[in-house]
């Protein structure tokens, strides 16, 4: 409240110190009390900041931009009107007002990072990246908000690339540690249901087997411009999984992406490779290899529309058999919404139709469909819960050759985590993972659940 | 009673405003309203009486506004054109005349400023002038900005005047001729003699940093981080994960079959 009062001191109005010109002062007094009556006389003037600030809440900034503009001659160098101003401006398509306009609210109120986060984007709808950056950034270092922290790094990346010549960076480092109930993944069954003509059992220690793990992850990125909207980006990512006891069951992943970008006035598009390789307790066991394509859409300013599109190789390579080609197809929105816990969710629905490189084993390939949802809230400053739901359902080719049937299953995945930001680097979270698959082959039926915390931190 | 009260009130203004002419005169003289400052930032009339603005404050045709180390200043002139002022800077408001006739010529003297144009100059161009030491500026419905280094801009940069154009066009001229810098375009003027260079981009560090763009700078993040993500790896520019998650999920699947 106090630091409010501070502010409205320092508005035009009510500033206790209000300089006048030299000659006339008394005169030019009289002329701003008179000036202050005629505003109390005439209720348009009072009610139009209101009435500014409903139309900028139901996001009607066009009306918004021309009631402004009547209003500016009087208000402008008012914080409120100011904000709201910028708000309409840059929501128009008139970033340089906007500009101008929040850097006066951040002359008056330096740590309103409400308005920092909106000018970085007039800013880098004038082109201006590096200022725009350098806004985020500041947000980044001294906001509490989680929300504000989150959007901030969402506009950092989706920044257009840096101006040409430049190469950003960044890299996180994350442990995890935790419990998992099935680290095979496989059916808790001692003993199946047989196939026709044959007794199944499954030897010691291939049914699930439950275990402490620790995970350490990484992540190294850059990004270069190569122009005003194009940029080539690649990167290394992957991590160590190691169980306490179950040594057989670690797991090891490395990947590669590189690609370049294309920024259009309101969308991206990103055309990039991929090389991914598993190992199996330490020996190499798979890899996918794609090309891959993705189209983001901005559908105003924080809802995006996204298609990819992924063509993958699955190769074994012990297993060549089970070797398949993939094409992945995808479709979702992310939205974030301007609420103050600033709510996000995406949601992607997505097909696969995989086929076995080797028409005799036809029954390795598969058509699956699924859906995939997450959200996230601020419920306090640096507290972040989040849920993540996945769903898929896939019908494979050709009949089973122990069970004769066409194998189907239903998977489902959830998480439910929280996640604390010790600092605008570092978090620590903390998670709940459900999985459970049902197939109309009992062998490939299995629940997994894992509990973990995990610390990360990324620089910049 | 309410429109009663304010028909009295309109006709108390009425005499107010008949015997308020001395005030009138220092009105006919005012060329905008300081909308922000911070800082010290001065104003000083050609007689040499100064006088400090803050927010509210009239800007008068012939100050000279100056911003001292760590101010920054923005106002409004009548016509709508806004100006802003970072630290270290000075500005000349030659003459300014508004609504009729129009005319707003201006001289940087020293550091930057960033300005949108307002009416002056849509008509006609040669109603508006921006001029310094090295090149005159004309608008064509314009948010441009200037930096004058004379020995006081940070280490490697050249002496002359660098230009950054965000909005519509402006007309730079000098002793070797007129140049046009469009929207989206930064140059480069030595001195009076020499023609504009065009240059992708201005080094940062040459614009006075403003108080309100931190220390930050540059290096953003280049991936998003997705709080979900337990292994603490990221996809790379937002790229939807199916391709990553993929792997992870299979391997799973068939880790189970295969042993």
């Amino acid at each position: 409240m106090k630091r409010h009062n501070d502010m409205l001191q320092r508005l035009p109005g009510n500033n206790p110190s209000r300089p006048t010109v030299c000659r006339g002062a008394g005169q030019l007094k009289l002329l701003g009390l008179a000036a202050a009556v005629l505003l109390i006389c005439n209720p348009v003037w009072g009610a139009g900041l209101d009435q500014l600030q409903q139309l900028v809440d139901d996001q009607q900034y066009e009306a918004a931009y021309e009631l402004a503009n009547t209003l500016n001659a009087q208000s402008a160098g008012q914080m409120q009107f100011d904000y709201l101003y910028g708000l309409a401006a840059l929501e128009t398509g008139h970033a340089s007002q906007a500009v101008f306009a929040l850097e006066r609210v951040l002359m008056v109120e330096p740590d309103n990072h409400a308005a920092r986060l909106a000018l970085a984007r007039a800013y880098e709808r004038t082109g201006q990246l590096d200022l725009a950056r350098a806004l985020l950034n500041t947000v980044l270092e001294r906001e509490t908000n989680s929300g504000m922290v989150t959007l901030a790094r969402e506009r950092l990346a989706a920044l257009p690339s840096a101006k040409t010549g430049r190469t950003r960076w960044n890299a996180v480092l994350s442990l995890s540690l935790g419990y998992d109930s099935n680290v095979n993944a496989t059916t808790d069954l001692e003993q199946l249901p047989p196939p026709p003509a044959t007794i199944l059992s499954l030897s010691p220690g291939a049914n699930a087997q439950e275990d402490g793990f620790a995970r350490l992850g990484f992540a190294l990125n850059a990004e270069r411009a190569l122009g005003a909207r194009s940029f080539v980006f690649g990167g290394v990512d992957g991590y160590e999984n190691m169980n306490f006891h179950e040594h057989d069951f670690d797991t090891t992943q490395v990947g590669f992406t590189g690609g370049g970008g294309f920024d259009g006035e309101s969308s991206r598009l990103l055309l990039y490779a991929t090389h991914q390789r598993l190992l199996l307790d330490h020996a190499s066991y798979l890899s996918l290899t794609a090309p891959g394509a993705e189209w983001q859409w901005r559908l105003g300013t924080d809802r995006r529309l996204v298609l990819s599109a992924l063509y993958a190789g699955y190769r074994y390579d012990d297993l060549s058999e089970r070797d398949t080609n993939a094409l992945v197809v995808s479709a979702g929105l992310r939205q974030t919404l301007s609420w103050s816990s600033a709510p996000r969710f995406s949601a992607f629905l997505y097909h696969g139709d995989e086929d076995a490189r080797d028409s005799r084993f036809d029954y390795y390939g598969r058509r699956y469909y699924g859906l995939e949802f997450k959200a996230s809230f601020n419920v306090a400053a640096r507290h972040t819960p989040y849920l993540n739901l996945r769903w898929q359902s896939s019908d494979y080719n050709g009949l089973d050759p122990l069970y004769a049937v066409a194998r189907s299953d239903d998977y489902w995945r959830t998480s439910l985590g929280w996640t604390y930001r010790l600092s605008p680097q570092a978090d620590l979270g903390l998670e709940f993972e459900h999985t459970r698959n049902k197939s109309d082959i009992d062998l490939y039926t299995f629940e997994r659940s894992r509990a973990f915390v995990t610390s990360r931190y990324e620089w910049r | 009673m309410k429109k009663t009260l304010c028909r009295i009130v309109y006709a108390a203004l009425l005499g107010l405003v008949l015997g308020s002419t001395p005030a009138l005169a220092a009105a006919a003289n005012e060329a905008g309203k300081m909308l922000a400052t911070v800082g010290d930032v001065s104003a000083t009339q050609p007689d040499g009486v100064a006088r400090a603005l803050t927010a509210g404050a009239a800007v008068l045709s012939g100050d000279v506004i100056a911003t001292s180390a760590g101010a920054s200043a923005q106002w409004r002139y009548l016509d709508g054109t806004l100006v802003s002022l970072p630290a270290n800077s000075r500005l000349r408001i030659d003459e300014y005349l508004y609504p009729n006739p129009e005319r707003g010529f201006f001289s940087l003297l020293k550091g930057g400023l960033r300005t949108l144009s307002g009416s002056i100059g849509h008509k006609r161009r040669e109603d508006y002038r921006m001029a310094t030491p090295v090149a005159t500026i004309g608008i064509r419905g314009t948010d441009y900005q200037l930096r004058l280094c004379q020995d006081d801009c940070p280490l490697g940069s050249a002496n002359g005047l660098y230009l950054s154009v965000f909005e519509g066009a402006i007309e730079a001229s000098n002793d070797s001729g007129e140049f046009i810098l469009q929207a989206g375009e930064s140059a480069f003027i030595p001195d009076r003699q020499s023609s504009l260079q065009r240059k992708n981009e201005l080094p940062e560090q040459l614009f006075p940093s403003q108080p309100w763009h931190g220390a930050g700078g540059g290096g953003g993040a280049a991936a998003s981080s997705s709080p979900a993500s337990g292994a603490g790896t990221q996809s790379l520019l937002g790229i939807s994960g199916l391709a990553s998650g993929g792997l992870e999920f299979r391997a799973t699947d068939l880790v189970r079959c295969n042993r």
